[in-house]
């Protein structure tokens, strides 16, 4: 094992530790931050399964998160289903939704995926407005009431370690190499024989499944949820400028970029409250231009050779 | 060449028209199997569309294209890469951001990656990139990049290959490769048709030669046949006109 392996695997486990033993000491509102970061996590990193390993870039991936939400909302306050499985119901709902919209839609490429997905999400938010027989349209549902936080925390942290592991070992398979040779050149790929309506159908359903759990989660954790901030699309737009300020196509660079984002709002939001929104936005702005890879960039092992190779050059000069 | 080997191709009058333009026009030809065929003729003749038409990119708009007695029209370009059909492309298009060796693993038809790790490399030192296996393709120099397309559609396990301009922009040490890991999967039953602008390389590469214009075959035969036929002189250097 190289050295670079055991610092990493060091690294991970003091971030388990620390992640597993948290609400053992932290107060309420520390678990209700980081049930937030974990939601991010889990939406920039089921996003970033998609769109960044394939390159179709979904601009609406809060309706996955509505779909999940409005589910599992369903199943608990009709059906009275364990809030567990109404998370696991959700997932399933926002798949199956995902199989009926991706059929389609992923014939499609660049902006005109892109605009679909948007619209998606705002033909989803309208039906959660106008089915008031099901969903109660602007009144919203409300659920029983949460007992204690801790039970809403693990079981994000669980959602958030699945879907970054998944990745992991997707990106040293062969299925892996597939999604980044279609992000790369779609023509070619096929041209190649790779099947890439399936590894595309099989991403987006996997992607929108464990959106659909956060969403999920989130409605337990709300007790509440109305169509206007369930299908916020800012939600969408947050969770891709997660993923490209730490790197869409990494496994890590999803959790760095909603670490950063989900933190730096909270602390600006405490010292800016009227311009925190523009000083992130500023931030954003400058940290894409001058790292159009994102952070994760940083650690590319072309970039690496590279600056190896003008030492090399410079060495030889002398 | 002999005449008796089977048919593995057979285009039987292809058309291909972009709204008002007839791009390729009826063309009929063979390909023999384990034979080097070239594919020749002025720019914007038709010879990437006739590739591209016949490897699934573009939809055919009339005639057949019959592999292995089986009509492959209007299949799926991964279908018909799966038949055995496998291309490389005019302007190169390799995986950029993967590394040389990623970009053969990815579309090895069977097993994982342990399994495909021999074979390819084994087809990089054949194209002489064994070195360059951790690279990212795109730190490739072009006619590197154009070998590594090549050792690419190798590793789909075809039996018909079409070579879009192997060796344009190509220095000479890289068409020597080029020709020789051309001729070393030849020996061993490959079929080629090669596109290419170097008429050293397709009369001393190729045993059959076609010829096009505007979309239309004007000739075929051996490259001494070809190279005599008056039509084609006239399609390369015009007409004499009296002034």
């Amino acid at each position: 094992m190289s050295r670079k392996n055991i610092v990493l695997g060091i690294f991970i486990i003091i971030v388990l530790f620390f992640f597993a033993s948290f609400p053992f000491y932290a107060t309420g509102y520390g678990i209700s931050f980081f049930i937030t970061l974990l939601m991010y996590f889990i939406i920039a990193q089921s996003w970033n399964f998609l769109s960044g390993y394939t390159g179709y870039v979904s601009f609406g991936h809060v309706a996955f998160f509505g779909a999940g939400a409005y589910a599992a909302a369903i199943f608990i306050t009709r059906y009275s289903i364990h809030w567990i499985f109404a998370s696991i119901c959700g997932g399933l709902v926002a798949a199956l939704l995902a199989l009926l919209i991706g059929w389609p839609a992923l014939r499609l490429r660049g902006p005109y995926f892109a605009i679909v997905m948007l619209g998606f999400a705002g033909v989803l938010k309208n039906v959660a407005v106008l089915w008031k027989k099901v969903t109660f349209g602007g009144i919203g549902i409300s659920l029983p009431p949460m007992l204690s936080m801790k039970p809403v925390y693990y079981s994000m942290l669980i959602v958030a370690m699945a879907i970054t592991l998944l990745i992991y070992i997707v990106t040293k398979t062969k299925f892996g190499l597939r999604l980044i040779s279609i992000r790369e050149d779609e023509v070619a790929a096929t041209s190649m024989g790779i099947n890439a309506t399936f590894y595309k159908i099989v991403t987006f359903l996997i992607s929108a499944f464990f959106t659909g759990i956060a969403g999920a989660i989130f409605a337990w954790y709300s007790s509440f949820i109305e169509p206007v901030s369930t299908f916020d699309i800012k939600i969408s737009i947050e969770v891709i400028i997660m993923s490209l300020l730490g790197g869409a196509g990494t496994v890590a660079g999803p959790l760095f970029g909603a670490a950063i984002i989900v933190l730096g709002g909270e602390i600006f939001w405490t010292k800016f409250p009227l311009l925190h929104e523009a000083i992130l936005g500023i931030l954003i702005v400058v940290v894409i231009l001058f790292l159009p890879e994102g952070i994760m960039g940083l650690f590319k092992r072309d970039k690496y050779e590279e600056k190896r190779n003008l030492l090399i050059w410079m060495f030889k000069k002398k | 060449m002999d005449v008796q080997k089977e048919v593995i191709l057979r285009l039987n009058k292809l058309t291909k028209n972009f709204g008002g333009l007839t791009a390729v026009n009826n063309v009929s030809l063979d390909i023999h199997r384990g034979v080097i065929h070239g594919l020749i003729g002025p720019n914007g003749s038709g010879k990437t569309t006739l590739i591209n038409t016949v490897t699934g990119i573009y939809k055919a708009s009339g005639g057949s294209i019959i592999f292995k007695d089986k009509e492959i029209k209007g299949l799926r370009s991964r279908l018909i890469s799966e038949l055995g059909i496998s291309r490389t492309f005019q302007i190169s298009r390799i995986f950029s951001r993967m590394t040389v060796l990623e970009n053969l693993l990815v579309v090895a038809p069977k097993g994982g990656i342990k399994e495909n790790v021999e074979k390819a490399m084994q087809l990089l030192k054949q194209v002489g990139l064994e070195e360059n296996y951790k690279k990212i393709a795109s730190s490739l120099p072009y006619g590197q990049r154009k070998l590594l397309e090549f050792a690419r559609a190798v590793m789909t396990e075809p039996e018909l290959i079409f070579l879009d301009e192997p060796t344009a922009g190509v220095t000479l040490k890289l068409i020597e490769k080029t020709i020789e890991f051309i001729h070393s999967l030849n020996n061993n039953g490959m079929t080629f048709v090669i596109v290419e602008h170097n008429m050293k390389v397709i009369m001393s590469v190729c045993e059959r030669i076609f010829v096009l214009e505007y979309g239309k075959k004007i000739a075929e035969g051996t490259p001494k046949e070809v190279q005599t036929n008056p039509e084609v002189i006239r399609a390369y250097l015009g007409e004499e006109r009296d002034i």
